[in-house]
């Protein structure tokens, strides 16, 4: 995994920079700066292969410089653009299957097989077996395992994102990890 | 990607799994060249700057960035008030009283030096210490010249008129 070096900066200082004409372009390129990463791997790990987490970032980040002069502040910024860029990988998953096989295990097949042509992808047949399981598990349940299984986020982080409530994200997780080990043992 | 311990409980194969390499990786330069590539995609897109910037975040940045400032000038403030409180407020002890009680004199004479800020009627009403000697304040009735004769006795008034002399009497008269 990549990792590039960026410069730390409040929310409030990039908000601030947003909120001038002046600085209105300065303060977006370190907003991504600041969040590309985060989002790229959150995304990546949603819609798996690296040309379609590519695709949905610039959509997120599209989304984001339409958008910002309408963000409230009413949530943490980061909770904001995560919201973003989960309902773009969803929107984009949704797409995608719909042009997909109609065959009951459409998605797990096409999870394999995307990893399988992804050059940017190396990980040996568990890992794989691992992804064709969580993508098999329900949409709530495969985003919620993601993000506290990859992401580590804490539930109350999670819920401002998901607009669920902690009990429910966490009883989500326990059914996620469940399906999980079931599916390991099946194999 | 951060490695905070996750508290949840996992089942072995799923923690082994967390700690190995995931096998996703992203082309060399991916994040660097990014912005530079959205920002092309934004002008062959023809999307514009937002026209309608967050106001509401410029004010409350307004009262941040001028935050210490307000902040030093209420603490002034409230120094001030406080020096004045309690400075007002510092009672004087008695020998502080003693030395600084005037004397008849120095009063008196500060009154002939201020004059002219007396209006001569004010002085005209101060009443005279036989006067007072007379009629002390708090037995002084209402009085009108009708009830003079109540006051002052009517022998009484004969033994003035006695004392005074001729130009004392042709002034009053």
């Amino acid at each position: 995994m990549q990792t590039g070096a960026t410069i730390s900066i409040t929310d409030e200082q990039l908000l601030e920079l947003l909120a001038s004409e002046r600085t209105f372009e300065r303060g977006f390129r370190m907003l991504m700066s600041q969040y590309k990463e985060r989002l790229y791997w959150h995304i990546r790990r949603m819609v798996l292969a690296h040309d379609d987490a590519d695709d949905v970032l610039q959509n997120t980040f599209i989304k984001i410089y339409k958008g910002i002069a309408h963000f409230e502040g009413k949530s943490k910024l980061y909770t904001w653009l995560y919201r973003i860029a989960t309902n773009e990988a969803i929107t984009y998953l949704q797409s995608k299957a719909r042009h997909a096989t109609n065959s009951l295990d459409g998605s797990v097949s096409l999870a394999a097989s995307k990893l399988k042509a992804d050059e940017w992808f190396d990980g040996d047949e568990i890992q794989i077996k691992l992804q064709v399981a969580i993508a098999e598990l329900p949409e709530k349940q495969r985003i919620v395992f993601k993000l506290r299984y990859y992401d580590e986020m804490p539930y109350e982080e999670m819920a401002g994102i998901l607009n669920t409530s902690v009990g429910a994200l966490k009883a989500s997780f326990h059914h996620a990890v469940k399906k999980i080990e079931s599916a390991f043992k099946e194999t | 990607m951060s490695k905070l311990p996750l508290h949840d409980p996992l089942p072995p194969l799923l923690n082994e799994l967390k700690n190995k390499e995931d096998g996703f990786h992203v082309p060399d330069h991916y994040f660097e060249t990014f912005e530079n590539r959205l920002f092309e995609r934004l002008e062959q897109s023809g999307i514009e700057r937002p026209q309608e910037l967050q106001s509401f975040k410029v004010k409350t940045n307004k009262i941040s960035r001028y935050f210490p400032v307000m902040a030093i000038a209420a603490a002034f403030t409230v120094l001030i008030a406080a020096f004045w409180f309690f400075q007002s407020n510092v009672l004087p002890t008695d020998n502080e009283i003693a030395s600084t009680e005037l004397t008849e004199d120095e009063i008196e004479s500060y009154v002939l030096d201020n004059l002219h800020d007396f209006e001569t009627e004010q002085l005209a009403m101060l009443p005279s210490e036989e006067e007072l000697d007379i009629v002390p304040p708090s037995h002084a009735p209402s009085t009108s010249p009708d009830s003079i004769e109540d006051i002052i006795a009517p022998e009484d008034v004969e033994s003035i008129l006695n004392d005074m002399t001729e130009e004392e009497l042709e002034e009053i008269l």
